[in-house]
């Protein structure tokens, strides 16, 4: 990346003469003036000379920047700061007065609208001479001519004179010939303005385009919002002298400070001239975006806090903040008090200090300015609370889009209009769903909870309960009052949550034995004799199916396929749900989730497996299960985690067991991203759909996404970070050795489980985090761990209002 | 335009000394019509002609040079300008023959740069026994070449202020 201008302590000095009159030196007047001055001397030897005042002006004082091709630089600064002396240098068309300039490659510069342009020559004929003073050949322009006018949008007047145009079209004329120009530097000063919006959105794109060309473009702007969203560094000036040069949005946020000088995103008053009465008094009001950062300039995605300071002065009295927002345009965009907490609303106040927070959401104000008209009162009388502070203008901030994607804009490069700017759910039609579906949409379906009646009593088949999911699933049926029937192995790792919390102690029975023993599975079905089925038992590691791929597609697929021979010469099983993997689907390696209705498929023996299972499904459930009145479901869901996992070559049971030896974890591969979820979500996804399947049977046997929120999917180095920090004690670095493939992007769409079934993920990733080393602290204490993991499934539940 | 855009300076007089060529040419034209209607043949001194246009073409461009320039600084020069041209029309030999001017005053003559060229049309138009006055052609021509590279120098080291001063 060479630099491509280089500019080195340049200084650009004018003379300012004030004793003149004329505008211009003639040299009648310099004759003059030499005459009067020696025959001033002759006459009046000893009187003083008045010179004509010069007054020195530097224009611009030592300034020095690079930049490097490609990049987009901004320039902002206040009027009379130096910018277009800094354009015109850097375009040659004065020199400096001292320091240097170098620049590699053709420039093109517009600092002015038209230039070259004869007024009475037709639009036609002047593109050909603003062409060639721009430099491009009789021959480029030829080829360009077209392309030029369609972007310009003057087909229509290429043969009248352009003294004729307005003000757009000459912009416009201008603009399309520099752009066609195909220059390695675009030098633009600030005369977009003139155009209209569509055709400001066309020329960002086009410069945007110029720098994905590796165009170096140079903007000259007072606007804040053309600079965050064309360029990628700013540069400021003032009076003359480099201010800042950074990334845009460091610049962004130095000249608002620059700029808006009286208004802050802070204000603090002296108690005494505190606003306020003898009741309550407003000591500071602040608006932050991200905790103790300072700035005004905020992310358009992210939250604003307005921050209220203040001092109750007399007891007994209900006291409310409230602000009301101005956007620039000096509309009122919304009103908020504090009447909306619900822990404080009509409570009366001691005296003191207080602090209270209003949280504004982030993606919901659009980008602009903003101030704030801070209040207080007190709210004894709906129709006129008595007003204690009431100060317009206490403070303002700036809300910004960086373009990064995740807000309302999206890629969307123009003007975009709205006095707010939220993100809303759409829903783009229901035709995905079956029809059969959509009819449950106004049941309504609870949450799995321990005094949920339904599976209190009922029968359940579990294979796979000496498993980590298997062990949690068979707990959480317990404690609503199920009678469990298991089969499974005996559990695969020596330390086991089966043992460790006493799974088996409140099961009705646990067969240990092989689900490929087709034999055994459906005799210890026909002796359970189950109403619900869950089907768990599996093969689960990716890197193990590399080592025994054979076994793992007898156990994954040969093993479901007898559970489901079992089920259909049963009867009295009224739902099974059977659980495969998120790995089933085909990876594209997208970076969007993916849907039921996508191809199976599967790099991996596992993965495939799930996938060849996932067919199974189908088919059982096409030929036998649903003419027999048999809901048969399958569940698919993320990478779980949660305490009692002790497999090998997870990630989070590799993680403790590395923090309790003291040793460093060797990541595998840190950028992975997957669908983490703490191991209740899914579980309680299946619980919610066995319940369907068993009262509203087929509409509900088809596959299921449960995975997490989007914004949990998250690399495998993100987890490991978190960790870290939550316990110091965690060390890890990368796995140089070559690993066997694993998929880059994972992720899943739940929207099906979120619409028809109404589940929602409920713990966070930071949450199913801290909640698995909770579990993992309790067992290492030697607790109960049977009553930690009832403890944590209880505090699952919703109606404890938990996060 | 100098002030908004970038280009080579020297391109402005350059092009009003090549405008003006092209109007000599058509004179030429005419020249030649007469030469036709006249019934007059030219001799092998015709040949020298394109050194002469040479030296006209370097006394323009030296002297626009200059005036451009200073005119920059100077806005009212371009009064003179008609002045001096005026001035010089009577010093040249445009309505006289070089012959009639006294020996003695000759040289101080050919200090004048048209001398020289229009001398050179003659000679090497007319033929015949029209004579050149070497050493005052010479004086002539290295006049030209000197108002013209001095006139050059002057212009590249001003121009660097031009846009400032427009």
């Amino acid at each position: 990346m060479s630099s491509v201008i280089r500019v080195e302590n340049l200084s650009k000095k004018y003379i300012i003469d004030h004793q003149k009159q004329e505008r211009y030196t003639t040299l009648r007047d310099v004759l003059a003036n030499g005459v009067k001055r020696r025959l001033g001397k002759l006459l009046h030897p000893s009187a003083r000379q008045k010179d004509a005042e010069h007054e020195e002006f530097w224009a611009l004082k030592e300034v020095s920047f690079d930049i490097q091709q490609g990049d987009r630089v901004g320039i902002i600064s206040r009027n009379g700061a130096g910018k277009s002396t800094l354009l015109k240098v850097l375009s040659r068309i004065t020199e400096p007065t001292s320091g240097r300039v170098s620049i590699k490659g053709r420039v093109a510069s517009l600092l002015e609208v038209g230039t070259g342009f004869h007024p009475e020559l037709t639009g036609r004929e002047n593109i050909f001479l603003n062409g060639a003073i721009l430099g491009m050949s009789k021959a480029e322009i030829k080829n360009k001519f077209d392309e030029i006018v369609s972007f310009a949008e003057v087909e229509k007047f290429l043969d009248t004179p352009v003294k004729r145009y307005s003000s757009g079209m000459y912009v416009r004329l201008a603009f399309a010939v520099a752009a066609h120009l195909e220059p390695e530097i675009l030098i633009v000063d600030e005369v977009l303005a003139v155009g209209d919006a569509g055709f400001q959105n066309k020329c960002f794109k086009k410069m945007g385009e110029f720098g994905g060309r590796g165009v170096t473009v140079l903007v000259v702007s007072h606007n804040i919002s053309v600079i965050t969203r064309l360029c990628n560094r700013g540069i400021i000036l003032q009076s003359g002298r480099l201010d800042f040069d950074g990334t845009v949005l460091d610049a962004v946020n130095r000249y608002s400070e620059i700029a808006s000088g009286d208004i802050r995103p802070y204000k603090i008053w002296a108690e005494p001239a505190a606003p306020g009465n003898e009741v309550v008094r407003l000591l500071s009001i602040k608006a932050y975006s991200v905790a103790n950062e300072q700035g005004d300039v905020f992310d358009i995605r992210r939250p604003v806090t307005i921050e209220f300071s203040y001092r109750v002065c007399q007891s007994g009295k209900t006291i409310n903040p409230a602000f009301f927002l101005y956007n620039q345009d000096n509309i009122i965009v919304f009103i908020s008090g504090g009447m909306h907490d619900p822990e404080w609303a009509g409570r009366q106040r001691q005296a003191g200090l207080y602090t209270s927070r209003c949280i504004i959401p982030g993606n919901f104000l659009a980008e602009g300015t903003y101030s704030i008209q801070a209040i207080i009162n007190t709210m004894d009388n709906i129709k006129s609370p008595t007003v204690h502070v009431n100060e317009k203008d206490t403070i303002g901030f700036k809300i910004y889009d960086p373009l990064e994607g995740g807000s309302a804009r999206g890629e969307h490069r123009g003007a975009y209009y709205g006095v707010v700017r939220p993100i809303l759910e759409w829903d783009i039609g229901l035709a995905f769903f079956s029809t059969q579906a959509r009819k449950t949409m106004t049941t309504t379906i609870n949450y799995p909870q321990s005094t949920n009646t339904f599976f209190k009593g009922k029968k359940v088949f579990l294979t796979g309960h000496t498993g980590f999911k298997g062990g949690w699933l068979s707990l959480w049926l317990q404690s609503m009052g199920a009678e469990v029937h298991g089969y499974a192995l005996n559990p695969p790792t020596e330390t086991n949550i089966f043992s460790v919390a006493e799974v088996n102690k409140g099961m009705a029975s646990s067969v240990i034995a092989d689900i490929r023993d087709a034999g055994k599975l459906s005799q210890a079905m026909k002796s359970a004799g189950p109403e619900i089925i869950f089907h768990m038992a599996a093969q689960p590691l990716v890197r193990y199916s590399y080592a025994h791929p054979a076994e793992t597609y007898e156990v994954n697929v040969m093993g479901t396929v007898n559970l489901f021979e079992a089920v259909r010469t049963m009867s009295g099983v009224k739902a099974v749900v059977n659980v495969t993997s998120d790995k089933c689907y085909e990876n594209h390696e997208w970076e969007r989730g993916y849907r039921e209705n996508e191809a199976m498929g599967g790099f991996d023996p596992y993965s495939s497996s799930k996938g060849c299972a996932e067919l199974v499904t189908a088919a059982y459930r096409r030929s036998f299960l649903d003419p027999a009145g048999i809901a048969l479901a399958s569940a698919r869901a993320g990478n779980v985690i949660g305490g009692g996992d002790w497999a090998a070559d997870r990630l989070i049971p590799d993680l403790l067991r590395a923090m309790d030896a003291g040793e460093t974890l060797k990541v595998r591969s840190p950028d992975s991203i997957r669908p983490w979820q703490h191991v209740l979500e899914p579980l309680s996804g299946y619980l919610m759909l066995a319940e369907q399947l068993y009262s509203d049977g087929a509409s509900f046997a088809e596959a299921w996404n449960f995975g997490p929120a989007d914004e949990d999917a998250r690399p495998v180095k993100w987890i490991v970070e978190r960790m870290a920090e939550m316990r110091k004690d965690v060390k890890w670095q990368c796995d140089e050795t070559p690993q066997p493939h694993e998929a880059n992007y994972l992720k899943l769409d739940s929207s099906k489980a979120h619409r028809l079934l109404n589940w929602q993920p409920r713990w966070r990733l930071q949450t199913a985090l801290q909640k698995t080393l909770e579990w993992h602290g309790a067992w290492r204490k030697d607790e109960d761990m049977r009553a930690v993991t009832l403890a944590q499934i209880a505090a699952y539940q919703p109606e404890k209002q938990n996060s | 335009m100098i002030s908004k855009v970038y280009f080579p300076r020297l391109v402005v007089p350059a092009s009003a000394v090549i405008v003006s060529f092209v109007d000599f040419l058509i004179s030429g034209v005419i020249l030649v019509g007469l030469m036709v209607w006249y019934g007059f043949a030219p001799n092998l001194r015709m040949l020298a002609l394109p050194i002469f246009i040479f030296v006209a073409f370097a006394a323009a461009m030296g002297a626009g040079l200059w005036i451009a320039a200073l005119n920059v600084k100077y806005r009212d020069f371009r009064i003179v300008v008609p002045f001096v041209v005026q001035f010089g029309l009577y010093i040249s030999p445009v309505g006289f023959s070089s012959n009639i001017v006294p020996e003695q005053w000759r040289l101080l003559y050919s200090l004048n740069p048209m001398v020289g060229v229009i001398d050179g049309f003659r000679w090497a138009i007319l033929g015949g026994d029209t004579r050149l006055y070497w050493p005052g052609f010479l004086l002539s021509v290295s006049l030209v070449l000197v108002i013209l590279i001095t006139g050059i120098i002057y212009f590249r080291t001003t121009e660097k202020t031009f846009a400032d001063v427009i």
